[in-house]
């Protein structure tokens, strides 16, 4: 069986007899050939009748990122359990050991040695099942990530963000007139006028990003006790401030991350969010009297297109003259906004007619993405939400479940090996920069058809920046970007609400930004810092490379 | 990338990078003489202004001709190039791109002052002063990536230095009232200190840490964003004394200020201009003709050789990324005290990775970046003279035209641009 790079492989491990001998071994090997065959698995057969060897045998194997494991023996199927643990995503069957371990990738599968035929038929529908359930079952990946996910990478990102809101809190502090104004009548009134400042915008901080709780717990009674649900709505009205910031930061975050994940670094998501804003709006406004199911995907697509053809510029350029992306996205950046600055100035081809201010035409009601509350219009929390949530799983699916994702991986993870394997690298970072920018262009698709309804000229957000460190947070995972973004999500909304009550400057939350890249960037900083021993497991998610790219 | 675009070059045999140069060389020559030579009215006069107002050196008449008469003649040597690069190529193609790109520009301010008339020398040294920051932010990546420590926090470095050499000049100046000189070399002293903390703060995460550089420039580069944006709105806005220094004023050099055109560009600028080609001379003395330059180089080629031999690789990385970031911190205080004397928030607007492609466009040589950049400050310089003359582009595309420049430089240089070949990879001592 010739054996591809790309091939997900299966292993089997006979301990004594030959495959060819008529006895357990040749049925437990004719069973895993029909699976292998039916998926396109590459099988990878161990035979061994030295104990001392088989520990190593299956060590090898393990490492070499076999899908799932089968052994034929009493003895082989004692010594895998030692493994079953330290490999969750592998599935493993043992046949004829009843498992002493507890564990669900693992299975053990009596045969009785008159019907001995009847194992091919049993072990290929069994493995099928397994290998079915591993390729499907969403929330059962989601759980073994948590596994995988050992508890130091979650502390690490958690005391980075402890930390830099600590150095913030020095800054906020440090910076502040009247504390400075506090310390000149002492060092103790200073002290406190230095904690009354950090106290004072942290708090402005919560109660604009989560809510004021005593108005909560208030508007919960009154709702309880038969009221009105305004006081409901209005209370949880910063909550939902919050996940409506957190949407784009969702789309940007996941465009950095799969550039991440094919080796690129994508610090261009702030032009494609422009660009694919650009898009939709024009499809948002220019196309009219199509029913809004028409109409919604057109300016949603037409802003996912926007966003990939910009950046899909750069990943031309790197496929083929080796272009640095970090250089060609920034200056695609700078003609973005120029570009969006000559649209929509006065009088400009984008421009609404008779306006004197530099915004595009309102998008019709039509391609408009529904508004939660669309009485209320400072609540602006619309199904972007859902379109953002359902992208997580769009990405990770594509990341993780497909041959495309895989080739990606491959790509970014050791260009070399994609190279022998016979992948077309320079297809691959096309591919990469335009599903990237695309999600980019979601996220300014979904700020003017959602939240704003037109395009206004000054559309910066920082999105680019800020989705580098949610990349990095997240560790270039979908699941670790969406909760990344949350935050985030939750950090902006309320340094809004910080700088008017509090008069902490929103740019405080970019100080945090850089502190937090750096803390989980350089993870021996916080081990240092907190006196954490080095987990030794620490993965290597980010790779970026030299100017010439695939070297 | 060498075995993919020869695999390229190998299914498409006539279609060659030279034949491509060929066909552009013609396409330009067509372009000005129906879109320059043909938007304009024959009669036409174009003149080219040689001694700018208020200026020391001696003058010299303008240069007067025929608009349209002259795009012809232009356009006849561009497809000249081309046809000749077609029928039997030049032994180096980036001989044929030089001149054909210089007609081009002539030929362009030429159309553009038709009926009408332009200072060149004035143009010249606008664009060398705006080239000045770039050069300082290309030399910086010159000094890292020989020691092989890519630095993209250039723009950050620069940012924070113009801010401390703000708030350096104008606290020096306006409060405790020093004199003009010394509150200039305080301001200066700052933002170089700056740079060089910055800059010793990327190497610790690059050399120390081993954090990815890219990532580690990209977070300096953030945290400068935020933490000078954040300082000015709570600070500087209230504190408007604490955001106004005075600037270095221009310092023309006795006789060499004298010369025709070539005194108004070079020796009627200001110190800090000169200081540059100092900087410029030291880096590149240093590094081809010294036992350090050596050093640095073959850390940036091959660190592990360099360290079997003594070399303390980790060191010279420091000290280079060090020095790099004060060179970065020279040019944000460049911004300062050499131009405008007042701090806004993001205001290097992407000077800093213009100068990376300038390095690279220069191919990690001192004199080249010089080169390169000085093409990115005429870009630039042009875009606000153009404004005044009698061209049809709307401002916001000229305004691009040095991003595009630089994607262009990019994609067509880095193809035969080598950078030192242990460039971003952090060394692991054995």
């Amino acid at each position: 069986m010739t054996e591809r790079e790309d091939q997900m492989k299966l292993g089997l491990i006979t301990y004594g007899g030959d495959i060819q001998g008529g006895g357990l071994a040749q049925y437990a090997y004719q069973g895993a050939q029909r699976v292998a065959e039916e998926r396109d698995l590459s099988l990878q057969v161990v035979g061994t009748d030295e104990p001392d060897q088989v520990r190593e045998e299956i060590q090898e194997l393990l490492e070499k990122g076999v899908t799932g494991v089968v052994t034929t023996s009493l003895h082989t199927g004692q010594i895998i359990e030692e493994f079953v643990e330290s490999y969750p995503t592998v599935t493993f069957v043992t046949i004829n050991y009843q498992p002493q371990l507890d564990s669900e990738n693992l299975t053990g599968l009596p045969v009785e040695l008159q019907k001995l035929e009847e194992l091919e038929e049993l072990l290929a529908a069994h493995l099928s099942i397994q290998l079915e359930a591993d390729q499907r079952g969403f929330f059962q990946n989601l759980r073994l990530l948590l596994l995988e996910w050992n508890l130091q990478s979650v502390l690490i990102p958690v005391l980075a963000i402890f930390t830099a809101l600590i150095v913030g809190a020095l800054f906020i502090a440090g910076f502040d007139p009247e504390v400075w104004a506090a310390f000149q009548d002492g060092f103790g009134v200073g002290m406190n006028g230095a904690w009354q400042s950090v106290v004072n915008a942290y708090s402005a901080l919560w109660n604009g990003s989560i809510g004021n709780p005593q108005k909560i717990i208030s508007a919960i009674r009154t709702w309880m006790s038969g009221g009105g649900t305004e006081d409901l709505v209005s209370a949880f009205r910063p909550l939902m401030e919050s996940l409506r910031v957190s949407t784009p930061y969702i789309f940007t975050g996941l465009s950095v991350a799969l550039g991440f994940r094919a080796g690129l670094f994508n610090i261009g998501a702030e032009g494609q969010y422009f660009i694919g804003g650009l898009t939709s709006v024009f499809v948002g406004y220019s196309v009219q009297g199509l029913p809004w199911y028409i109409h919604l995907p057109l300016a949603v697509g037409a802003g996912f297109l926007g966003g990939a053809f910009w950046a899909g510029i750069s990943g031309f350029l790197k496929a083929e003259t080796g272009a640095h992306e970090v250089i060609t996205t920034i200056m695609l950046n700078y003609i973005a906004y120029n570009l969006a600055e000559f649209l929509l100035q006065v009088g400009g081809p984008m421009a609404r007619p008779d306006d004197p201010r530099p915004i595009s035409p309102p998008v019709s009601p039509s391609a408009r993405l529904q508004q939660f509350f669309p009485d209320n219009p400072a609540i602006r929390i619309n199904i972007g939400l859902f379109l953002a949530f359902f992208m997580v799983f769009v990405i990770w699916y594509i990341l993780f479940k497909t041959p495309i994702g895989f080739e990606l991986r491959t790509v970014g993870s050791s260009p070399r090996a994609a190279k022998t394997a016979g992948m077309n690298i320079g297809w691959n970072y096309i591919l990469a920069m335009g599903l990237s920018g695309g999600l980019a262009g979601l996220a300014g698709g979904h700020d003017v058809l959602g939240v704003l309804g037109y395009m206004p000229n000054s559309f910066r957000s920082g999105y680019g920046f800020d989705a580098i460190a949610l990349a990095l947070l997240g560790k270039s995972h979908p699941v670790g970007v969406l909760m990344a973004s949350l935050l985030f999500g939750v950090l902006r909304a309320g340094a809004v609400q910080m700088q008017g009550a509090a008069n902490v400057p929103v740019d405080i939350i970019s100080v945090l930004q850089g502190l937090i890249i750096v803390f989980v960037a350089a993870p021996e900083m916080i081990r240092a810092l907190y006196r954490l021993r080095d987990s030794g497991q620490e993965g290597e998610t980010v790779l970026t490379t030299g100017w010439s790219g695939t070297e | 990338m060498t075995a993919i675009s020869t695999q390229k070059t190998k299914k498409r045999n006539w279609f060659t990078r030279e034949k491509v140069y060929g066909i552009l060389f013609l396409g330009v020559g067509l372009f000005i003489a129906f879109v320059f030579a043909g938007g304009t009215e024959s009669g036409l006069m174009t003149t080219f202004g040689l001694t700018p107002p208020r200026s020391d050196s001696l003058s010299v008449p303008d240069l007067v001709f025929p608009s349209q008469a002259s795009l012809y003649v232009f356009s006849i040597i561009c497809i000249f190039f081309g046809g000749w690069q077609l029928a039997r190529g030049f032994k180096k193609v980036n001989i044929g791109l030089t001149v054909v790109a210089l007609v081009f520009v002539v030929a362009f301010l030429a159309w553009a002052a038709r009926g009408g008339s332009l200072n060149v020398t004035s143009l010249m040294a606008n664009a060398l002063l705006r080239a000045t920051p770039i050069a300082l932010a290309g030399l910086s990546g010159v000094l890292c990536e020989r020691a092989a420590v890519i630095n993209i926090a250039i723009e950050g470095m620069m940012l924070s230095s113009a801010f401390s050499s703000t708030v350096a000049a104008s606290v020096a100046g306006n409060v405790w009232e020093w004199s003009r000189v010394f509150t200039l070399a305080f301001g200066l002293a700052m933002g170089l200190l700056t740079g060089a903390l910055l800059g010793f703060l990327l190497a610790v995460l690059a050399v120390r840490y081993k954090v990815d550089q890219i990532v580690a420039g990209t977070a300096i580069n953030i945290f400068s964003t935020g933490i000078t944006s954040f300082m000015v709105s709570r600070i500087l806005v209230e504190f408007q004394n604490l955001n106004q220094t005075p600037i270095f004023q221009k310092f023309p050099i006795p006789v060499l200020s004298k010369i025709p055109i070539l005194g108004t560009v070079f020796f009627n600028q200001n110190l800090l201009f000169y200081l540059m080609f100092v900087v410029i001379a030291v880096i590149h003395i240093m590094l081809f003709y010294t036992r350090w330059g050596l050093r640095t180089r073959a850390v940036g080629e091959h660190p592990k050789a360099a360290d079997t031999l003594g070399v303390r690789v980790y060191f010279n990385r420091y000290v280079n990324t060090t020095l790099g970031g004060m060179v970065a911190g020279l040019g944000g205080s460049f911004l300062i005290l050499g131009s405008v004397g007042r701090f806004d928030e993001v205001m290097t607007a992407g000077k800093g990775f213009i100068g990376l492609a300038a390095m690279i466009f220069g191919k990690w040589m001192p004199i080249g970046t010089f080169g390169a950049a000085s093409i990115f400050g005429f870009a630039d310089s042009l875009q606000t003279k153009l404004a005044i003359l009698n061209v049809p582009i709307p401002s916001q595309f000229l305004l691009m035209a040095p991003y595009l420049i630089t994607i262009v430089v990019l994609a067509g240089v880095i193809g035969e641009a080598t950078p030192p070949a242990a460039d971003g990879q952090p060394y692991v001592k054995e």
